[in-house]
């Protein structure tokens, strides 16, 4: 009995290893790829072991403007977004919670709709750049990221549903405390897990986001890191299509400087998370639906 | 009862759309252009590049001064990047961006949908220039009796042929001329192989981002080779992958590939050819191209290219309608925008700034007349680079630049006039009717097309015939069908 368990670990465990160099295998040939030299990858190919080291893809990012500018606006973009995200998904999340509230059904169905069905690339795109006018402001990147994602809505609503005892709303209530005095002074101290881990998912939303730079953004000085390397690749991808057009790819940047721009916008997110990794795996738990 | 009442409906809703034509021939335009008679109207004119366009709107100021005074108009140039053009395609089409002059691929579905104005008239009052300049070439981009684009200034035809490095021939001896057909290639991609045995690729034939047969054909590929005309059978439609033409060129190539001739990583390489013989990585390759894209590439890679042709040049409705200028239907100033694309078409002044930007800003004249970048400017740093001379109207009238090709566009109208005219040359294939089989078509010649033309390991008969078989079941023959109806009605109009 005792053994078989211990084979069973140790199955797990190399069965885990496996795949988790699985996920750094490609993660790491970025990195070399980015640290070699253009010549070397043409001709030998790609490698772990860079043929010839050279940083000239980073020099050739770090000397444009455009990359630092970038990083500024995915800074603003994240913190900005991440706090109004935060702010709005609890607002939501907090009621739907809440037995009594009238027409609650009707809500959690409205939120849950949006978890199956979108309204579609063109109207959504005709509905932000129209009514809401927010083609090539900063506005872009962080509205129509508010609350995309239903699932984090129901995630922060199961936590409040389950992890607040309805006593002490109550007790509140009983207090002569208004509702939002209840969320503020009782609700949100015992649910810094959940904020956290709301935080952390919308952050990386946010700075992952290329979606909305793609479709609402053409003003190059806008750009954030990721819009940044997506455009390149872009821009890439439609060259070769073209290649042979009488143009010339003097200004096409080299494979080398892409690996070089998907190194700089996956970076700060490594470096951050291990310090919010503990709430994340917790908010992952939470999110399974109990009781 | 209530079926039928739905089919009826229908019905008429789509005899409707039939019957009414030309979508926007803009009206509404006309009615605003007669009231406001003096007062100068923007126009926005919407085109990518891929190189740098920070100063555009320096640009865009010098540009105005000249359009005020030579035909009232003002434009605004809404310059965006090319990938992010391509990917937003469908929403600027859309018609809910303000837009009024637009370059494009073909786009037939925006073309059904009615995004565009119909030209027909506004380029009698207001496009005399235009009419000179692109001659019957005007017609091109003529759609269900609409004239929904215009050509700009390009290529109209191309040739198959090999491009090669002329160094590597001249050090290996070898005699690109004897080469007629591809068989011929065999002993020199054999010679070459022998001397330089780390080549990954001798012969390029393609990459991941396609099959060979949509870049190298000897045929009217009718803009995606399901159902192509060959030359020598100019009424009839037929399946190219059953034709005999199709099964040489896969036997030949599986010979190549057995041979290690061709990359072996076709499926995942992604660099195209012109990189890798920048790197000597390859020696030549197989493309229907126009015959200075040797000579137009031997500064940009660094290495003396040559060609050699594999068959006739030829005028196809794909090549000159590569991009189309369009009036948007939704634009309120139809007219300002063809008189602007009339000046565009026939002003070298404008079409030099909008090309190349401000005269000692961004460029310098040399004294052979030609262009160079400022000192200590270089490509990736420029600030006006756009590089979009193959994209704006009539780029052949913009300055060249110090490693371009000199008369380009004089020695491009010579080729052009040179190539025979396919037979379907002004059809265009409305595959509204057969979108479903078109898509499912599509989508198993990317599944095959590589392994079929340049897998040497697969026996030859068995992939055509595994791959006609798919081909067959995702509808193939009706996409056919369809289109030979449609061309014989083209060639009765004609």
């Amino acid at each position: 009995m005792v053994s078989n368990k211990k084979g069973y670990t140790i199955f797990l465990h190399t069965f885990m290893i496996i795949l988790c160099i699985l996920c750094l295998i490609p993660f790491i040939l970025l990195i070399v790829v980015s640290l070699s030299s253009e010549s070397s990858l043409l001709t030998e190919g790609y490698s772990f072991i860079p043929k010839e080291f050279s940083t000239a893809a980073y020099q050739y990012l770090f000397a444009s403007p455009t990359i630092y500018r970038a990083y500024g606006y995915s800074l603003l973009v994240t913190a900005v977004g991440t706090l109004a995200s935060v702010v709005i998904t609890t607002l939501l999340a907090y009621p739907l919670a809440i037995r009594e509230l009238p027409g609650r059904k009707f809500f959690n169905f409205a939120v849950f709709f949006t978890m199956l069905f979108s309204g579609g690339l063109v109207p959504s795109y005709m509905m932000w750049t129209q009514t809401f006018q927010i083609k090539n402001t900063v506005w872009a990147y962080i509205i129509p990221n508010l609350i995309t994602n239903g699932f984090i809505v129901m995630i922060m609503r199961t936590y409040f549903e389950t992890n607040i005892p309805k006593e002490l709303l109550e007790s509140g209530r009983i207090d002569g405390a208004s509702e939002f005095k209840i969320l503020l002074k009782v609700v949100l101290p015992i649910s810094l897990p959940i904020i956290a881990t709301i935080g952390l998912m919308s952050g990386m939303t946010y700075w992952n986001d290329w979606s909305n730079g793609l479709y609402y953004i053409t003003d190059k000085k806008l750009y954030t890191v990721q819009v940044f390397l997506n455009n390149m690749l872009l821009n890439a991808q439609q060259l070769d299509k073209l290649s042979g057009s009488s143009l010339d790819m003097n200004a096409l940047p080299s494979t080398a400087v892409r690996m070089a721009v998907a190194v700089a916008g996956a970076l700060p997110l490594m470096c951050i998370y291990p310090f919010f990794q503990k709430y994340f795996i917790k908010g992952m738990t939470i999110g399974a639906v109990k009781g | 009862m209530k079926k039928r009442v739905l089919s009826i409906l229908l019905c008429v809703a789509m005899t409707s759309a039939l019957l009414a034509g030309c979508g926007g021939t803009g009206d509404g335009g006309r009615e605003k252009g007669g009231d406001s008679g003096k007062e100068v109207e923007t126009v926005n004119m919407t085109y990518f590049s891929f190189n740098n366009f920070d100063d555009t709107q320096m640009v865009e100021d010098a540009v105005n001064e000249i359009t005020e005074e030579k035909i009232g108009v003002r434009v605004k140039l809404n310059a965006m990047e090319g990938g992010q053009y391509m990917a937003q395609q469908t929403m600027l089409l859309s018609g809910s961006e303000d837009i009024d002059l637009i370059v494009t691929p073909l786009v037939t579905d925006a073309m059904n949908s009615g995004a565009f104005a119909d030209m027909s008239d506004l380029i009698e009052e207001y496009g005399q220039g235009i009419k000179e300049v692109l001659g019957d070439d005007i017609e091109a981009g003529r759609y269900h009796g609409c004239l929904y684009g215009l050509p700009n200034m390009h290529e109209y035809a191309n040739t198959p042929m090999i491009v090669y490095n002329a160094d590597v021939a001249a050090e290996l001896g070898i005699d690109m001329s004897s080469v007629k057909t591809l068989e011929d290639m065999d002993s020199i991609l054999a010679k070459v192989k022998e001397a330089y045995p780390n080549m990954s690729t001798p012969l390029y034939t393609s990459n991941s981002s396609g099959c060979l047969s949509a870049t190298y054909y000897q045929w009217d590929t009718l803009g995606d080779n399901l159902g192509v005309l060959m030359f020598d059978n100019p009424d009839e439609i037929v399946n190219l992958y059953e034709t005999d033409e199709y099964k040489d060129l896969v036997t030949t190539l599986h010979d190549f590939s057995n041979k290690g001739y061709l990359n072996v990583d076709a499926a995942v390489q992604s660099d195209n050819y012109w990189t890798l013989v920048e790197q000597n990585m390859s020696f030549a390759c197989l493309i229907n191209q126009h015959e200075l894209i040797a000579q137009e590439y031997t500064p940009t890679t660094g290495v003396n290219l040559d060609y050699v042709p594999l068959g006739d040049t030829y005028k196809t409705t794909s090549k000159v309608t590569t991009f189309l200028w369009r009036i948007m239907s939704t634009s309120q100033k139809q007219e300002a925008a063809m008189k602007l694309l009339n000046l565009l078409y026939t002003d070298a002044e404008v079409e030099d700034l909008i090309c190349n930007g401000i005269k000692d800003v961004h460029y310098t004249v040399g004294e052979d007349g030609k262009y160079t970048l400022p000192e200590g400017v270089d490509y990736a740093n420029s600030t006006y680079y756009p590089n979009i001379d193959w994209v704006m109207p009539n780029g052949w009238l913009a300055g060249e630049w110090e490693d371009s090709i000199d008369n380009y566009g004089e020695k491009m109208t010579e080729y052009n006039d040179s190539a025979m005219v396919s037979p379907a040359y002004g059809f265009i294939f409305d595959s509204t009717d057969v979108a479903n089989e078109v898509t499912a078509c599509s989508n198993v010649v990317q599944q095959y097309c590589i392994s079929v033309e340049e897998n040497g390991e697969v026996d030859v008969d068995t992939a055509l015939e595994e791959l006609n078989q798919a081909l067959k079941e995702a509808g193939i023959d009706t996409i056919i069908a369809e289109k030979q109806e449609q061309y014989d009605a083209f060639l009765e109009g004609k």
